[in-house]
């Protein structure tokens, strides 16, 4: 757990969320499909994949909001902050891409110490950005002292 | 160890409950795919996507902690020949309190 904490008071709207960037691979997919029972051959089987007009095996869309969540998470330095969280999958996620999940403050609560975000997750793909995850929010909620 | 056990409301395979239980690695999205896999549904998943999830975490859940997954239907719809079937499940944890509820919805693409 990174050493310091996110505390509600130093937040204002229009924040942004350091973004945290990761590569996919076909281990990553391989060991989500284990983990979640997810076996869909849309995930495995690149032969099905491209059946469907893809270049091969798509990655799960639970596995790149656990990388939103990892974001958040790492940013709070609190898991237990991360209260709610929305995400619409709008477009598939290939191997050899790099995810980066980023977010930015909306509005806050002080009422509640709750903060509004909103949440996304990109691909840069043959030179223009695409949304794995868009038009997405997440509530993080800090305690007092936290 | 987590176990997934209450079969949701509804007609569900046999074997696919046995499965759920012997396995130790069982999580939330297990049982929504068990679910979503019920042949009353009668979904195509080849014409499946995920379009979204929501949590809402109400405390943390704690490294050995059993949890039980209850599973039901929220909604579905048909909007211009595109399937929506969104499932709402409730975590609960050892204190028999709800710890996380989770909605997903999936749509099936007119074929």
């Amino acid at each position: 757990m990174p050493a310091v904490r996110v505390r509600f008071e130093d937040l204002a709207a229009g924040d942004e969320v350091p973004p945290l960037s990761r590569m996919v691979t076909r281990e990553d997919v391989k060991r989500y499909a284990d983990a979640s029972g997810d076996h869909n051959p849309l995930h495995q089987n690149d032969d099905v994949a491209r059946a469907v007009g893809f270049p091969g095996i798509i990655a799960h869309g639970m596995f790149t909001m656990g990388q939103l969540a990892r974001c958040l998470t790492d940013w709070l330095g609190d898991a237990g902050a991360l209260v709610r969280m929305r995400a619409q999958f709008r477009a598939p996620v290939f191997m050899g891409e790099t995810l980066v999940a980023g977010g930015r403050v909306r509005s806050l609560d002080p009422e509640t110490r709750t903060a509004a975000l909103e949440v996304w997750v990109t691909v840069e793909r043959a030179g223009t950005t695409e949304y794995a995850i868009r038009k997405s929010e997440a509530e993080v909620r800090l305690t007092e002292g936290g | 160890m987590e176990r997934v056990r209450d079969a949701p409301a509804g007609v569900r395979r046999h074997e696919e409950l046995e499965r759920l239980y012997r396995d130790q690695g069982s999580r939330l999205w297990r049982a929504v795919l068990a679910f979503a896999g019920d042949p009353e549904l009668g979904l195509d998943f080849t014409r499946v996507v995920h379009a979204e999830q929501e949590y809402e975490w109400r405390r943390p859940l704690r490294v050995g902690e059993t949890l039980t997954v209850r599973a039901h239907i929220a909604s579905i719809r048909q909007k211009a020949g595109t399937g929506f079937l969104t499932i709402r499940s409730e975590l609960f944890g050892a204190d028999g309190d709800v710890a996380v509820l989770a909605w997903a919805t999936l749509i099936e693409r007119s074929a």
